[in-house]
């Protein structure tokens, strides 16, 4: 959902007045109607204490497996609630430490509020939480249940703003350690540092750029053109071509080999982006500070995210801000939402409550008889009930969706998913694997056994350029890579390779009715170089 | 004899034709749409779309005097009734802003959208310095409204409390909790965006509420001397719905702000309702999305600072349609006059005669 506003006829004004006004005047009842007559302070909605709310169930069995459609006993504790109330399901545990319920509640007018939550101890759960990008890169689009299957999630949730029309991100992104984009900093950005380390708050990194011995120039915004004149960073994740700005001055800087850069050519109007370098675009009023830039020039790039964001992973700009010290927080205004986007509707946030624990909460809405959704203010608030002491709205509307272990549980307001620019993801926590730089992920993650990984086959031979075929008979699987081919059975101690037999210490096998291969071997077999860190620890493939 | 009655006829038909096709093409005269068109003064209006004001007020200069909040450029900024800015103290988002008897403005800074920045009270110079600052712990205690008092504190709105601070910073009052309490507590407040400390030392405070709004007035001791609404709006009897300023006048009544119900509601010294003054009308069919602040000024108009459909904002000073003359001082009252029951004309009002 974009933020921000919607052109709308004066007659569809006064009819969202309207229903905004319903619901509004709904969900502050059903906030009013859990405080009245209780002298504790305002925090916990009126939990029913039927049996449906005792503990967390212990065991994983997937035939607890959430539905879509709400239980005969769901329906029947709807009817018990008064208006205002929420009720917490069962607790399903997905994984140890990973817990899944839905929320259940009322309005004032008899609207139903339907919700989930998937709630992480990071102690007990050996997760990590992740980023996902659609199409694995800027400005592509991907539901939920794609990028969440593919990667082998535990849980997930849509992420940050992007813009529909482009599917390029809105604000700040990171990913894996590498600022992917960088613009319209104040708003809220949610970042994950290290593993499980959630942040909230103000992401503007700053980016120098020093070109020979002269000043060094502040980048105003990297891979965006959603700036008014300033210097604009375009990195090989931007695309093949720098966005032509018109009466721009483009500086194209490639790598000199030696961990630096050198300034290539200088142009207008969208360069090619060096695949080891970037293109400095200068644009408006600061064109002119391109004006002592020759070709030939080193050039110096330094980034910085500052104090409050020191080993981030992963971030998305999103936003409100919503909980802060386990109080709400009302500054969708001053972030600069307007229209439509402060009426009632789905909403999508992540938090983290006292004990340190991670909540994924999502409230289905726009659906009158399934769920009513709330304003950002509803929001901060049944967060605030639900023991967040920080948290913070991510996209809403349409794009509202969360995956649980292995489908989309929530009724996303479009009719279906719509397609996202990333996601947030709950991972189980594996050895990372890298090619050729960039983080390969597969649906099961690689199994370490005495020293060497097992990746899924499917995945490990696709991402090599390998074409595959499966001898369901002889439970064999070849590989084919220009002029070579390699096949290898389960559990057999040989490898055929371009029609040799090759002594295998590590066979193929399955494991949770996965093959999985011997990562090593078949990368190598492949032409390409796998090596193992240790600090810290992870797959290192070089394929080109 | 037929003939001359036939063509006079004629003319008269043909007369008559061309009295009703022009009165048919022609708009038709209506007082009410001419009194629109008086009711709204336009003071200021903004191409930006990226930012918006959030709080208006004129100063006495002529000036306006606006906060503009958003992702982009946000800016406390004083403008000329013809639009050309003239001062700027930039990078905040302000809630509000005022300018002091020294020439300084006090403004409200919330601190969105986080750290590094904080959420603080600072009064600014024409120069653009900080020469005083309170700061709050957290976002969670962004302050919605200051005001510098006779005395040299400032009278801090806070999200669930109101705070008095000495110019060395110590709390020597405060009112509310600071966190959220249950509705039925003493000293209970929803979404306070307003508190004004008044001569005789009472406090009148304006809580706009979550679903409907209070205003009421305490006294040091935080006993209440009047309210208005009960912090929900079900039929309206006695309630606000998203009040968010009040101005006591001379004469002892409240004029409280509620763009809810696009109302001015003058209330008198005991609670209860004297008038309603409505500017819906005025701006009914003008593709308004967001009204974002109202404030009463005098005569019954009102300031109200919106954003439209299409994303451009405005301040409007709106004339609002009344059932009684907006009285601005209390009528001095003598026994003479009680019985004769005609109403003394003030300085400035329009005086109804009085059958």
């Amino acid at each position: 959902m974009v933020p921000g506003t919607m052109a709308l006829s004066c007659e569809e004004v006064l009819l969202l007045m309207k229903k905004s006004l319903v619901a509004l005047l709904a969900g502050g009842a059903m906030l009013f109607s859990a405080l009245s007559g209780v002298g504790t302070p305002f925090v916990g909605p009126a939990y029913a204490s039927t049996a449906s709310t005792a503990a967390v169930a212990p065991t994983n069995a997937s035939s607890n497996a959430p539905s879509n459609a709400p239980a005969k006993s769901q329906a029947v504790e709807l009817d018990k609630l008064k208006a205002g109330e929420t009720i917490k399901g069962n607790g399903q545990q997905l994984t140890p430490g990973v817990t899944y319920y839905r929320l259940t509640g009322k309005d004032w007018s008899g609207l139903p509020l339907r919700g989930h939550v998937v709630e992480i101890d990071p102690r007990k759960a050996k997760m990590e939480l992740y980023l996902a990008l659609g199409g694995d890169a800027l400005g592509k689009k991907e539901t939920l249940s794609k990028l969440a299957s593919r990667h082998g999630a535990v849980a997930a949730i849509n992420g940050g703003f992007f813009d529909s029309a482009s599917g390029y991100p809105i604000g700040g992104l990171v990913y894996d350690g590498r600022l992917m984009a960088a613009s319209d900093f104040m708003r809220t950005s949610v970042g994950v540092v290290g593993k499980t380390g959630l942040s909230f708050g103000y992401f503007d990194p700053k980016a120098e750029l020093r070109f020979g011995v002269g000043q060094a120039l502040a980048v105003d915004a990297v891979n965006s053109r959603n700036v008014s004149g300033g210097i604009i960073l375009f990195t090989p994740d931007w695309g093949s071509n720098a966005g032509a700005v018109s009466g721009a001055t483009e500086v194209v800087a490639a790598g000199d080999g030696q961990g630096g850069y050198i300034v290539k050519e200088i142009n207008s109007g969208g360069s090619v982006i060096p695949k080891d370098g970037f293109v400095v675009s200068f644009t408006g009023e600061k064109a002119a500070l391109a004006g002592g830039i020759t070709t030939g020039m080193p050039v110096k790039l330094t980034i910085d995210y500052g104090a409050n964001w020191q080993g981030l992973r992963n971030l998305i700009t999103a936003g409100p801000l919503l909980v802060e010290q386990g109080q709400p927080v009302l500054q969708a205004e001053l972030e600069g939402y307007r229209g439509s986007v402060l009426d009632p509707a789905p909403r999508s946030a992540i938090a983290e409550n006292s004990a340190g624990h991670i909540m994924l909460v999502e409230v289905d809405g726009r659906q009158a008889n399934w769920s009513a959704g709330l304003t950002l203010e509803e929001m901060s608030y049944l967060l605030v009930d639900l023991g967040a002491r920080r948290a913070s709205a991510l996209d809403g509307g349409g794009s509202s969706a969360i995956w649980v272990k292995d489908k989309v549980v929530n009724r996303p307001s479009d009719g279906g998913e719509r397609a996202l620019a990333n996601a947030i993801l709950v991972l189980p926590d594996q050895v990372p694997v890298y090619l050729d730089g960039k983080r390969l992920f597969f649906d099961v993650p690689p199994l370490v056994e005495k020293g060497r990984t097992f990746v899924p086959m499917r995945r490990i031979f696709e991402a090599l350029g390998a074409e595959l075929k499966w001898d369901q008979e002889n439970k064999t699987v070849t590989a084919v890579k220009g002029n070579k081919t390699i096949s290898l059975t389960i559990n057999k101690r040989e490898a055929v390779i371009d029609g040799k037999v090759n002594p295998l210490d590590a066979p193929a096998r399955v494991v949770e009715s996965r093959t999985l291969v011997p990562l090593r071997f078949v990368g190598e077999a492949l032409g390409a170089g796998v090596t193992w860190r240790n600090a810290p620890p992870a797959v290192i493939i070089k394929a080109n | 004899m037929y003939e001359q009655f036939k063509a006079a006829g004629l003319k008269t038909f043909v007369f008559t034709a061309i009295l009703a096709l022009s009165l048919s093409l022609t708009p038709m005269y209506s007082y009410a749409e001419e009194q629109l068109s008086d009711a709204i003064e336009y003071k200021y209006y903004d191409e930006v779309t990226f930012n918006h004001p959030n709080f208006s007020s004129v100063l006495s200069n002529g000036n306006l005097l606006m906060c503009k909040v958003g992702y982009r450029d946000p800016a406390v900024v004083e403008v000329t009734p013809e639009g050309q800015e003239v001062w700027r103290f930039k990078g905040i988002q302000a809630t509000s802003a005022v300018r002091l008897a020294n020439g300084n403005t006090l403004i409200t800074d919330s601190g969105a959208p986080g750290k590094p920045m904080a959420p603080r009270v600072i009064e600014v110079s024409k120069a653009g310095a900080v020469v005083w600052e309170y700061r709050l712990p957290s976002l969670a205690q962004a302050p919605r409204y200051a005001q510098r008092l006779a005395n040299g504190n400032t009278l801090i709105t806070l999200p669930f409390q109101i705070i008095e601070v000495s110019p060395a910073k110590k709390t020597v009052w405060s009112y509310g909790w600071g966190k959220p309490v249950s509705p039925d507590t003493k000293g209970y407040l929803a979404r306070p965006v307003q508190a004004t400390r008044l001569a005789s030392g009472n406090t009148v405070i304006v809580d706009r509420g979550l679903v409907g709004g209070k205003v009421f007035e305490i006294t040091p001791a935080k006993n209440i001397v009047w309210e208005y609404g009960n912090w929900q709006y079900t039929d309206g009897t006695k309630q606000v719905k998203r009040p968010m300023a009040a101005v006591q006048l001379a004469n002892g009544n409240t004029v409280i702000a509620d763009p809810g119900t696009y109302n001015l509601l003058e209330v008198s010294p005991a609670g209860e309702l004297v008038q309603t003054m409505s500017w819906r009308q005025a701006i009914t069919g003008k593709g308004i999305m967001h009204q974002w602040h109202a404030a009463p000024l005098e005569d019954g108009r009102v300031l109200l600072t919106v954003s439209y459909t299409n994303s451009k904002s405005r301040v409007l000073e709106i004339q609002t349609i009344g059932t009684r003359p907006f009285a601005k001082e209390a009528p001095p009252s003598t026994a003479a006059d009680s019985a004769a029951g005609s109403v003394v004309p003030d300085s400035g009002a329009v005086v109804p005669q009085l059958q």
